[in-house]
C-alpha cells in the first residue's frame, strides 16, 4: 500500500512536470508574444526572437517558435541602421519560415511572413531585387488568402505593399484604401485559434493608417 | 506521511527542481571586443540570455548535470561547449568564430569583373550593364567602361583588351564558345553584340588570367551566364526609334517548364529619314530576328536549357572613292546567322555536379564590293560553322575547395569564296578542336586561396597540341582589402581573316600570350577601389612575309613577337550622394607588336595609352526615373600612313576620343504593362571622333573614318505584361 502510495506520487510528480512543460511553453510564448507587441528598439528585438530561438530549439514539434522568429527578423530590418545587414535578417528569416513551414504545411500564416520577407528582399536593393521578389511575393500573398481567406494579416500585408508602391506600377493611396477597409473587418472578425496563435497587426493597421492619413 | 523516507523523498524532487546553476560571462569576437544580441543558452531548454552592449550576459537555470552551452550569432560560426550543471555560479568567456561569409572569403578578382546578382561581392549587378548610357543596351559597350578595354572599338568590331586584338577577345555562353558574337563587320562601321543583355543573369569580363575552363582568347574572355527561370509567364512588346519587338514567355502551372520566343524587326530606314548620315544607303540597313527557349527544371537540382536564334541582315552602303573623284565604292551585305546553344546541370551522386552543353552555329556573310583599295571587286561568300559539345564534373570539397574537369569538342568549317574574277580560291578549313583541362579551387582559409589549372589543347588542323598551365592567387588582408595574382599561358590559333590575305594556314602554330597580374582591391561602405598592374607577353604570332606590293598571296609563319604593360584603376561609390552612384575607371597601357604585315614593332591600330571613362547614374525614386551619363576619353590611336616609310610604321596617331553619352529611363504602367521608356542621345557634345584614315592608292588623298553622323539618338518603349494573377486574385477576395 505504500509503495502504491509512492508510485502514485511518483507518477504525479512526474505528470506535474509534463503539464508544467506543456504550461511552460505556453506561457514562455505568452510572455514573448506579449513583449513582441511592445518592442520598439533593434536590441528588444533581438532578445525576444533570441527568447523564440531557445524555445524553437527545445519544441521541435511547435510551429509557432520559429514562426516568430522569422517575423522578429523581418522587424528588426526596420531598425537595423546598417543595410549591409539586412540580407542577412533575411537570410535567417527565410531559414525559420521554411521551417515553421515543414512543421505545419500549407498554413495561410506562415505565407504571410514568407511574403514579407520576399518584399524585404526587394528593400535591400530595389533595381537589382524588384522584378524577381515581387511577383514571388505576391504569390505568396496569393496562397496565404487561398488557404485562408479571412486571416486578416493577409489583406494587411497587401495593402502595405500597394501603398508603397508607386501609383504608375499599380500601387497608391486609392488602391491601398479598400484593401485595407478589408484588413479592418477581417480583424474585427478575427478570432485566433488560441493564445499563442499569431494575432497581431491591428498597430500596424493603425500605423499605416495614419500614414495614408498624411 | 508517516514515513519519514517518503518525505525526504519528496522534498528531494522539489529540491532538485528547485536547485538552480548561474551561468554569466561574456561573449567576445577574435579581438576580444563583445558581441551584443548574442543567443548564449542551454540546449534543449529554454534557458538562456541574450548578451547586453558589451557581450556580457547572465542567466539562471535549473537544469543539472550534463549539458551543452551554445552561443550563436549572425555571421558568427555556433559555439558549443559541454557543461555539467551543479548549482553554484559558473563563468564563460565565449570567443565566437567568424562564419565563412560569402563577403568575408577571399575571391579571385586580378583579371575579372564580375556583374551578378545572386552573389554578394561583384562589383558591378546584371542590371548595371544595361543600364550604361550612350550603348543602347549593348553588352560590350558597357564593358569598354571598364578597366582594360578600350572605351572606343573606332571603326573596328569587338572588344580591344590590354594592346590585343578583337579577335583576341572571346565571347562564351554557358560555358561554350560563340563563333560570331558581333553583328557582320561593315567597312568603317563598328557592329554591336548580338545577344540582348537581358538573356544573361550573369556577366563575367576577364581582362586577362582566366580559367582554364576556357580558351582560344590570348586577351580576354566574356563569360556569359544565361538566366535561369522566369518567375512568371510574361508578353513583352518593344516599339523604337529603329524598329519593333514582339515575346512571349510561358510558365507552366508546376513552375517545372517555361517556353517562349521572340521575334524582332530593324530597320534604319525611318531613323536616316530623319537624321542624315555621312553615307548614302542604296539599301538601308533591315534586319530580322526570331529567337526560340526552353526550360525545364528535371529535379529539385537539375536544370534544362535550349536557346536558339537566327537572324537575316541586309544592307547596302556606298562611300567616295578616293582613286577617281564622283564615283562611288559600293558594299552590299547579306548576313544569316544562326546561334543555337542546349545546356544540362545536375547533381550526379558523390557530390558531383555535371555540366554538359551542345552548341550549333553558322554564319553566312555575302559582300559584294565595287573595286576599293586594298580588295577585290565582285562577290564574296564567307561561311563559317562550328559544332561543339562541353562537359565538366566539379565538385566541392570541404566549405569552398573545389575540383573542376572536363573536356570539350569543337568542329568548324570556314569557306570563303572569292570573285572569280580574282583568280584566286581559298581552300576550305576544317577543324577537328579539342580540349581536356583540370583546375582546383584550394582554400587554405578563409583569407588564401589558390586557383591551379592545366589546359590541353589540340587542333587536327594544325597537327598541333599545347599545355597551358594556369595559376590564381588571393589573400584577404582584412574584412575588406585583398590582394589577387594571376599567371597563365594562353594559346590561340590564327584569326582565320588572315587566309583572306595568304596561304598556307596549316603551317602555322598555337600563337601564344602569357599574363602576369597583380590587383588589390578594397570593398566597403557601398565603395570599391581597384588598382590592376600587368604584364603580358606575347609570343609565335601569326606573321606573314611582309612585301607591300606583291600581289601573290604572301606565305604564313609564327616569328611574330609582342608585349603589352599597364597599369588601370577602378573607383565605384554608391554611397557619398544619396541615390547617385558612379565609377570612374582609368587604363594606361604600353604595348608594341611585330605581327601579320607590320614591318617592325609597333603599336597597333586598335590600342590608345590612356583610356579612361566616368559612369554616372541618378535615381528619381519619386517620378520613377533615372538619368544616366557616361562619359568615355581615350588618346589618340596609330593609324597608317601609305606616306611614310618603314621605319616611321603606325607613328602617326588620331585625335583624342571624346564621348558624352546621355539615356533618361522612365517606369511606368501603361494598360497595364510595366513599361520602361528610354531615350538616349550618343556623343551629344558632338565631339569629332576621328578612328583614322583611309588613303587613295597614290597616298595623295585621304578621308577620316568617322561615325556615319555626329551623334546616335534612340528612342524606345518596353512593354510587358506580367500573367501574375495574384493581385487580382486578392482584389477580388
Amino acid at each position: 500500500m505504500k509503495n502504491l502510495f509512492f508510485i502514485a506520487l511518483l507518477t504525479l510528480a512526474f505528470a506535474q512536470a509534463g503539464t508544467a512543460q506543456n504550461d511552460k511553453f505556453v506561457k514562455t510564448m505568452e510572455t514573448n508574444i506579449a513583449m513582441m507587441d511592445t518592442a520598439h528598439s533593434l536590441e528588444f528585438y533581438q532578445k525576444i526572437s533570441n527568447n523564440f530561438e531557445r524555445i524553437a530549439g527545445r519544441e521541435t514539434k511547435e510551429w509557432t517558435p520559429p514562426y516568430y522568429v522569422a517575423l522578429s527578423q523581418i522587424q528588426m530590418m526596420s531598425f537595423e541602421p546598417d543595410q549591409s545587414k539586412w540580407s542577412d535578417l533575411c537570410d535567417k528569416g527565410d531559414q525559420f519560415i521554411a521551417m515553421a513551414d515543414s512543421l505545419s504545411p500549407n498554413n495561410s500564416e506562415i505565407y504571410v511572413v514568407k511574403c514579407m520577407l520576399a518584399y524585404g528582399r526587394i528593400r535591400i536593393d530595389p533595381m537589382t531585387n524588384g522584378q524577381k521578389y515581387a511577383p514571388i511575393g505576391s504569390q505568396f500573398l496569393q496562397k496565404a488568402i487561398t488557404l485562408n481567406p479571412d486571416n486578416p494579416r493577409a489583406y494587411l500585408e497587401n495593402g502595405i505593399n500597394t501603398f508603397y508602391t508607386p501609383p504608375m506600377w499599380g500601387g497608391g493611396k486609392e488602391k491601398a484604401e479598400p484593401m485595407l477597409a478589408t484588413a479592418k473587418e477581417k480583424f474585427d472578425a478575427f478570432k485566433p485559434a488560441n493564445s499563442i496563435a499569431p494575432n497581431w497587426g491591428k498597430n500596424v493597421y493603425a500605423f499605416i493608417m495614419g500614414e495614408m492619413g498624411k | 506521511m508517516k514515513n519519514p523516507l517518503l518525505l525526504v523523498l519528496c522534498c528531494g524532487v522539489m529540491l532538485a527542481q528547485a536547485q538552480t546553476t548561474t551561468l554569466k560571462g561574456k561573449v567576445t569576437d577574435a579581438k576580444k571586443n563583445g558581441i551584443p544580441g548574442v543567443n548564449v543558452l542551454i540546449k534543449d531548454s529554454y534557458d538562456g540570455a541574450t548578451t547586453d552592449a558589451n557581450g556580457v550576459f547572465s542567466f539562471t537555470t535549473e537544469e543539472k548535470g550534463e549539458k551543452t552551452l551554445q552561443a550563436s550569432f549572425i555571421s558568427y560560426e555556433k559555439y558549443e561547449q559541454k557543461i555539467t550543471l551543479a548549482g553554484g555560479e559558473q563563468t564563460f568567456i565565449i570567443a565566437l568564430k567568424e562564419a565563412f561569409n560569402e563577403m568575408k572569403v577571399v575571391t579571385i578578382t586580378a583579371g575579372a569583373f564580375e556583374a551578378s546578382d545572386s552573389k554578394k561581392s561583384t562589383v558591378l549587378k546584371a542590371l548595371d550593364v544595361m543600364t550604361t548610357a550612350g550603348t543602347q543596351g549593348d553588352t560590350y559597350g558597357a564593358l569598354r567602361t571598364l578597366p582594360g578595354a578600350q572605351t572606343s572599338s573606332g571603326d573596328q568590331d569587338g572588344l580591344f583588351v590590354r594592346g590585343g586584338s578583337g579577335s583576341e577577345a572571346q565571347t562564351f555562353i554557358d560555358g561554350m564558345l560563340v563563333r560570331n558574337p558581333f553583328f557582320s563587320s561593315v567597312p568603317d562601321i563598328a557592329q554591336r553584340g548580338r545577344f540582348n543583355p537581358f538573356l544573361f543573369k550573369g556577366t563575367i569580363f576577364s581582362s586577362g588570367g582566366y580559367s582554364a575552363q576556357y580558351g582560344q582568347g590570348m586577351s580576354s574572355a566574356v563569360i556569359l551566364e544565361s538566366q535561369d527561370f522566369p518567375e512568371k509567364s510574361v508578353t513583352s512588346l518593344s516599339l523604337s526609334s529603329v524598329g519593333v519587338g514582339l515575346g512571349h514567355y510561358e510558365l507552366s502551372k508546376d513552375g517545372k517548364t517555361a517556353y517562349g520566343g521572340d521575334f524582332n524587326y530593324t530597320t534604319l530606314a525611318p531613323y536616316y529619314a530623319l537624321v542624315s548620315q555621312k553615307f548614302d544607303h542604296p539599301k538601308n540597313p533591315v534586319f530580322y530576328g526570331e529567337s526560340a527557349y526552353f526550360r525545364r527544371r528535371t529535379s529539385p537540382t537539375g536544370i534544362l536549357k535550349f536557346y536558339a536564334t537566327a537572324s537575316q541582315g541586309d544592307l547596302a552602303i556606298s562611300s567616295d572613292n578616293l582613286d577617281s573623284a564622283g564615283k562611288k565604292n559600293l558594299f552590299e551585305l547579306a548576313n544569316t546567322n544562326i546561334y543555337t546553344n542546349f545546356s544540362y546541370a545536375d547533381m550526379i551522386g558523390g557530390g558531383w555536379k555535371l555540366n554538359a552543353g551542345f552548341s550549333f552555329s553558322a554564319n553566312s556573310d555575302q559582300i559584294t564590293n565595287t573595286y576599293s583599295y586594298g580588295s577585290f571587286p565582285g562577290t564574296f561568300k564567307v561561311n563559317n560553322s562550328l559544332t561543339q559539345g562541353k562537359i565538366v564534373f566539379s565538385r566541392f570539397f570541404g566549405r569552398l575547395s573545389a575540383l573542376r574537369v572536363g573536356g570539350e569538342f569543337q568542329h568548324s568549317e570556314d569557306n570563303i569564296k572569292l570573285p572569280e574574277n580574282s583568280g584566286f580560291t581559298i581552300d576550305p578549313v576544317n577543324d577537328n578542336f579539342s580540349s581536356l583541362f583540370a583546375e582546383t579551387d584550394v582554400y587554405l582559409s578563409s583569407k588564401i586561396v589558390a586557383r591551379v589549372g592545366l589546359r590541353m589543347e589540340y587542333s587536327a588542323f594544325l597537327n598541333k597540341s599545347n599545355l597551358a598551365p594556369r595559376l590564381s592567387l588571393a589573400y584577404k588582408l582584412n574584412d575588406v582589402a585583398q590582394f589577387s595574382f594571376a599567371y597563365g599561358d594562353f594559346y590561340q590559333k590564327a584569326d582565320s581573316l588572315l587566309r583572306w590575305h595568304s596561304s598556307g594556314s596549316q603551317n602555322t602554330g598555337f600563337q601564344k600570350a602569357t599574363h602576369y597580374i597583380l590587383n588589390y582591391q578594397v570593398i566597403a561602405n557601398d565603395r570599391i577601389f581597384r588598382v590592376e598592374g600587368f604584364y603580358k607577353n606575347y609570343d609565335r604570332l601569326v606573321e606573314t612575309d611582309y612585301q607591300a606590293a606583291s600581289y601573290t598571296l604572301p606565305v604564313l609563319n609564327n616569328n611574330g613577337t609582342g608585349w603589352a604593360d599597364g597599369l588601370e584603376f577602378f573607383y565605384r561609390d554608391k554611397k557619398t550622394i544619396k541615390g547617385m552612384d558612379y565609377w570612374i575607371s582609368y587604363s594606361y597601357l604600353d604595348t608594341k607588336r611585330k605581327y601579320i604585315y607590320y614591318p617592325l614593332a609597333a603599336q597597333p591600330t586598335y590600342a590608345a595609352n590612356h583610356n579612361a571613362s566616368l559612369r554616372i547614374q541618378k535615381f528619381f525614386t519619386k517620378i520613377s526615373s533615372s538619368l544616366s551619363a557616361t562619359y568615355s576619353y581615350a588618346s589618340g590611336r596609330p593609324y597608317f600612313n601609305p606616306n611614310r616609310p618603314d621605319a616611321e610604321f603606325l607613328t602617326d596617331r588620331t585625335p583624342d576620343y571624346h564621348n558624352l553619352g546621355l539615356s533618361y529611363t522612365y517606369l511606368t504602367n501603361f494598360y497595364k504593362a510595366f513599361t520602361v521608356l528610354v531615350l538616349s542621345v550618343n556623343n551629344v557634345l558632338g565631339a569629332d571622333q576621328v578612328f583614322g584614315y583611309r588613303y587613295s592608292t597614290d597616298g595623295k588623298t585621304r578621308a577620316a573614318i568617322t561615325p556615319p553622323a555626329p551623334r546616335f539618338f534612340f528612342l524606345g518603349a518596353f512593354l510587358s505584361w506580367g500573367q501574375d494573377r495574384s493581385k487580382e486574385v486578392i482584389n477580388n477576395n
